[in-house]
């Protein structure tokens, strides 16, 4: 009772400072807020919030990871398969004698090709000037088959090669076109093979 | 267990979906849920987000309030628990500043009794906020709501023993950090 009396004051303070207040007209506002986006985060899962973010982004990434490593994975055999032709067989293939198969029709050289490769490449669409093909023969390198197409312009040669296994985009395009010729491909000389994948080929490059 | 009839006709609107039930729940209870919000966190923000959270869980949880015991109760027990579950912000002093511009305007008190009455509100003030968070909300059901020893016990988990208990050492507590203060009181 004593305790009671010396904490009058105190609790008479209390009972002053821990007053009952009004509630800020601003509060339903929030809340009908609140409530609306509690509704749309179940509606929706995809706008689940940061914890959901964080259960997705491993998921997200291990994608990426693996995306990433194929196109590595294709870019190395990409490379294997049509790089050490520059260096070693395309001085033979440039040279229309060599061919397994000696035409002058483009349509022929179309069916060989397509018969031994499955490369569907257009090369009737014509060329410009004297620029014409020859023949074509394969180059098997590292498990790829490659179809080497020469072409003749004058005293000029050029070779286009084609490969539709180890394109590296293989998912938007059948094949890959590499040049190989006696002048610079971008030469006002010889244009033929230039040419031919800039007015033919376009869409696939 | 007792409902008021009109409690009841809101809780089955709300159950309903019905927004005029929400609304005027809300209404009927709002001043209670961010009373006991701002005097445990003395932060009229931090208090708006308690009481936010507590209507949010209480329109959602409607539906399984199966009346077993006073919606009040229910509610009490739903504030306790956003303020416990809230992070404590760093006080704002506005609130304070405003009550003693309020009590130099008060007629009928010297200027040096009002400073002191200024000075021992901010004691207090300091006081309750420094307590541990089940005995700050012992006093807050206590003294903003004028709960009972037993309904403070309902919202809090407890036995009005304890209740009991907890409120008579937060007094002494109190009452030993602010005795200085009491003359200063006595004199107003």
């Amino acid at each position: 009772m004593s305790d009671q009396n010396d904490n009058s004051w105190l609790q008479n303070e209390l009972e002053r400072q821990l007053a009952p207040v009004r509630a800020p007209d601003s509060l339903w506002g929030r809340i009908e807020a609140a409530a609306f986006n509690s509704r749309r985060r179940k509606t929706n899962p995809a706008q689940a919030g940061p914890q959901a973010g964080w259960i997705l982004w491993p998921a997200v990434a291990v994608l990426l990871l693996s995306a990433s490593g194929d196109l590595l994975w294709e870019l190395g055999k990409a490379r294997a398969s049509l790089a050490p032709l520059t260096e070693q067989d395309l001085e033979a293939v440039a040279d229309s004698a060599s061919c397994d198969f000696k035409s002058a029709d483009p349509a022929q050289i179309e069916r060989w090709v397509k018969a031994k490769t499955n490369v569907d490449v257009s090369l009737s669409c014509g060329l410009p000037g004297n620029a014409h093909p020859v023949g074509a023969r394969l180059i098997r390198k590292r498990g790829a088959v490659i179809a080497a197409i020469a072409y003749r312009d004058g005293s000029d040669s050029a070779t286009l090669l084609l490969s539709d296994k180890h394109s590296l985009f293989r998912w938007n395009r059948d094949y890959v076109i590499a040049w190989s010729g006696s002048k610079e491909p971008g030469s006002k000389e010889n244009p033929a093979a230039c040419n031919h994948c800039h007015l033919d080929a376009r869409s696939q490059l | 267990m007792v409902l008021e009839e009109t409690d009841n006709q809101l809780i089955e609107g709300c159950r309903r979906g019905e927004p005029s039930s929400f609304r005027e729940l809300f209404e009927r209870y709002k001043d209670r849920v961010y009373s006991i919000a701002l005097r445990y966190s003395g932060d009229p923000e931090t208090a708006q987000d308690i009481s936010q959270d507590t209507f949010v869980k209480l329109f959602a949880a409607i539906g399984g309030f199966r009346g077993d015991s006073s919606f009040e109760s229910w509610l009490y027990r739903l504030v306790v628990n956003s303020c416990f579950d809230h992070k404590r912000k760093t006080r704002r002093f506005l609130p304070l500043l405003a009550g003693v511009f309020d009590l130099l305007r008060a007629p009928g008190a010297s200027a040096l009794d009002q400073v002191m009455r200024a000075e021992m509100s901010g004691r207090v003030r300091t006081a309750v906020d420094g307590l541990p968070p089940e005995q700050r909300m012992v006093i807050v059901l206590r003294y903003t709501q004028g709960l009972s020893y037993e309904e403070i016990g309902a919202a809090m988990g407890c036995s009005a023993g304890t209740v009991a208990s907890r409120l008579n050492r937060v007094h002494k507590l109190l009452g030993r950090r602010l005795t200085h203060l009491a003359g200063g009181s006595n004199r107003v």
